[in-house]
């Protein structure tokens, strides 16, 4: 039966990590921007709300929740809607638990879901493009070579969250040659097992590390072989999925930033909200980020329930990319001369929404 | 809890109406499109029959509009779940519009005027109409509104209601009457008085066969030709006060009460320019990619697809932001909370998103999507109204915008 109301224990959820994200993400995030690093008190207390680790089996040391899509992007859009480069960081931990919790074996189970320390930030990460014009998961490079006893990887990856501090990182390779996404593993590698290069330098995203990285020759012991037996698709949905969450997020903290901001800003003696190229702007804006919410909401909800998403996560994600610029463009356009400088965010935002379009596995639900 | 699940009566009532839209609206769509004020009879009899023997009514599937307290009232009666309404209708009314707006527009049911009594009626009143808008034969109710003078300005009605003893004497011209040719009865919108404003704005049901009102005229239109739209004249035309719709001592509810009829007939409307939207996308589909072996890649990088399919994803993608903006507003009034926002998001956006993907259907489909052998050029013409009735998309985005700006009238003009 179809309904649009979250439960109680969601609402929690949301409000709690709304309350996170307004009290103490929004405090730092231009500094953060600016300086590209994230405090590190921040990423603590993100992650001591425990929102990578709920659906931790008890039999591993977890809480038990179960692992559902839905609450995945009411936490996405919030922190999101905090600030996207700590929400990175702080989530980056699900790059690696949800996939565990969905193929890992007993043993890696054991050996990884143990690392998650509650009072403590660790991370992991979770490495998928590559340092190539025209990336394409179909087509990875990087390449997994089967010699009996290990798996040999060599090739680079880009964009990879933490990658200098994750005590984990899954890199996503496929063994031997071919193309297409259903010959996709996930190869674990602790830190250490690859080179961490130079630091990425984005438009956007300052605040968050990422780097690209170097495998040359590492082993990676059959034990730490996440078989995906063609499941890769699937977690790419998730991590789709993930991506409309999160566009949706960065998109309210713009639409509700240049909001606020028409309504105290005088103009030919009146706020310039009361003028109608303002207004309906703002209207559009505000259809916009709904429309995008329900889109998160319907394919986490068909994750859910076991329906394949791909196409629609896929989907998904493009129209909220496309409307994520559409929105932020606009945030800072109605800021006027304002919404160009660094002194109001609306220009972080805009910068951070570029990212959606060609990012891939920044975060999974 | 979230769900995207439809009931099972939901999905049967999707399925027959998408069936019903396929074998009986599309055969005939083209023929009651070139013949604009040849009434389909035969379709208005046979759809009539259909529903009614159904046992269940689809009168929402035009008005929109069961409210909470007719909710109670069906389950006391007849001790039967509650009925989303508005969602059902919604869904039902997407699968029609698919098979043919126009004709989905005149399928008998309380319509636009049913959908007015529903929101400013009073119980009695309700009863009593609906009883005719739902009788053995195919009936309508129409809205009588908008006048020469005036569309989107609601307030400013200048059909004027004299009281006279026990009656109303109303006089003045009403454009744009859907269903305008045959209805039974008319909700019109009169002035008790230019000085009173808006409070001196009331709903008056004029039953057929009252000699004061006239057609004059059908219009002749750009699209949904099977649609009755008509003028009609109110000369001395003289109405009960029983008829006044909320009665006399309710002086608020008359003009809030036209507003609120767009709570529910919003999101019906939504559904109706999704359907259209879907109509030509299918059409599409099935030529380009079914049968002309087009490849439509979906997740694929970038770089790997072509135009073509780029757009069939666009136009897909917008079309489900069309139908869940539409869904929200139409399941919100179901549970009774106010959608008066989220209505007018679904029509702003079902009206852009229905235009944009009929113009673009016939671009993809060349030459030959411009030639009236397809009825792709026949959905982009009847598209248009869909961003113009019942609140144009300026409207829309001006409730939208009083709404997240917490302005007033006065503060957004």
């Amino acid at each position: 039966m179809v309904s649009f109301e979250l439960s109680e224990e969601q609402k929690l959820l949301r409000d709690t990590c709304r309350d996170f994200a307004l009290t103490a993400m929004r405090k730092y995030d231009r500094q953060s921007d600016e300086s590209g690093e994230i405090p590190s008190d921040i990423v603590k207390q993100g992650h001591e709300l425990g929102l990578t680790t709920g659906y931790i089996p008890e039999t591993y040391g977890g809480p038990g929740g179960e692992l559902s899509a839905l609450n995945g992007v009411i936490i996405l859009e919030e922190l999101a809607y905090g600030n996207l480069s700590m929400a990175l960081n702080i989530l980056a931990p699900s790059l690696v638990n949800i996939p565990l919790v969905l193929y890992g074996t007993e043993d890696q189970k054991k050996k990884y879901f143990g690392m998650n320390k509650p009072d403590q930030f660790h991370g992991f990460t979770a490495a998928l493009a590559e340092p190539a014009v025209k990336f394409d998961p179909e087509a990875l490079r990087t390449a997994a070579a089967d010699e009996i006893d290990d798996f040999v990887l060599n090739g680079e990856k880009a964009f990879v969250a933490i990658a200098d501090s994750a005590l984990a990182t899954i890199v996503f390779a496929r063994k031997g040659s071919g193309e297409g996404l259903a010959g996709i593993d996930g190869f674990i590698v602790p830190s250490g097992g690859f080179t961490v290069k130079e630091r990425e330098k984005n438009q956007g995203l300052r605040a968050l590390k990422q780097f690209t990285i170097s495998l040359e020759g590492t082993r990676v012991p059959r034990s730490d072989v996440l078989r995906l037996s063609g499941g890769f698709a699937g977690l790419l949905a998730r991590a789709r999925t993930a991506s409309i969450a999160l566009t949706t997020g960065v998109c309210r903290a713009a639409y509700e930033y240049a909001l606020a901001y028409a309504k105290e800003r005088i103009a030919f003696g009146e706020p310039i909200a009361s003028r109608q190229s303002v207004a309906f702007t703002l209207a559009e804006m505000a259809m916009e980020v709904d429309a995008m919410r329900l889109m998160a909401w319907r394919s986490a909800w068909m994750i859910d329930k076991g329906i394949d998403a791909y196409k629609d996560a896929s989907m998904g994600k493009r129209y909220a990319a496309d409307a994520a610029m559409f929105v932020t463009r606009n945030a800072t356009q109605v800021l006027g001369g304002h919404g160009f400088t660094r002194d109001h965010p609306v220009e972080m935002w805009y910068r951070d929404a570029r990212s959606f379009a060609v990012s891939e596995f920044m975060a999974i639900v | 809890m979230v769900d995207f699940e439809l009931t099972p009566i939901m999905k049967m009532a999707r399925e027959f109406t998408h069936n019903y839209a396929r074998d009986v609206m599309r055969p005939i769509s083209r023929k009651y499109d070139e013949e604009e004020h040849v009434a389909p009879t035969e379709f208005i009899q046979k759809t009539h029959e259909m529903f009614t023997s159904l046992g269940f009514s689809f009168s929402t599937t035009k008005a929109g509009g069961g409210s909470k307290e007719d909710d109670a009232e069906s389950k006391g009666k007849h001790d039967r779940p509650k009925m989303e309404m508005n969602l059902l209708g919604a869904i039902a009314t997407e699968e029609l519009a698919w098979g043919c707006p126009g004709l989905t527009l005149r399928i008998p049911g309380p319509g636009l005027g049913g959908a007015a009594i529903m929101a400013a009626a009073t119980p009695e009143q309700k009863k009593r109409f609906m009883k005719i808008l739902n009788g053995p034969k195919p009936s309508y109710g129409a809205m009588a509104l908008t006048e020469p003078g005036f569309g989107s300005d609601a307030s400013a009605v200048s059909t004027t209601a004299v009281k006279d003893g026990d009656y109303y004497i109303l006089n003045g011209t009403k454009i744009f009457v859907t269903g305008g040719e045959m209805a039974d009865l008319y909700v019109v919108w009169a002035t008790l008085g230019k000085d009173m404003g808006r409070s001196g704005i009331k709903a008056f049901v004029v039953e057929k066969g009252n000699p004061g009102i006239k057609m004059t005229r059908l219009e002749h239109k750009l699209g949904i030709r099977a649609s009755d739209t008509a003028e009609v004249v109110l000369e001395d035309c003289r109405v009960h006060k029983d008829n006044l719709l909320g009665g006399e001592k309710k002086e608020e509810k008359g003009f809030k009460g036209a507003m609120q009829t767009f709570d529910a007939t919003r999101p019906i409307v939504a559904a109706m320019a999704t359907g259209i939207a879907r109509a030509s996308y299918d059409y599409l589909y099935e030529d380009l990619v079914v049968k002309g072996g087009l490849e439509i890649n979906y997740g694929k990088a970038i770089h790997k697809r072509g135009y073509v399919e780029t757009v069939f994803e666009d136009m897909e993608a917008k079309i489900n932001a069309a139908r869940l903006l539409t869904w929200k507003a139409a399941w919100m009034l179901d549970h009774g909370l106010p959608n008066l926002k989220e209505a007018s998001m679904a029509k702003a956006k079902a009206g852009t998103v229905v235009d944009e993907v009929t113009q673009k259907a016939i671009e993809l489909y060349g030459p030959e999507g411009y030639s009236r052998r397809h009825l792709l050029e026949k959905w982009m013409r009847d598209a248009k109204v869909y961003d113009v009735f019942e609140g144009t998309g300026q409207i829309q985005r001006l409730v939208i915008a009083r709404a997240i700006l917490d302005y007033t009238r006065k503060e957004l003009k």
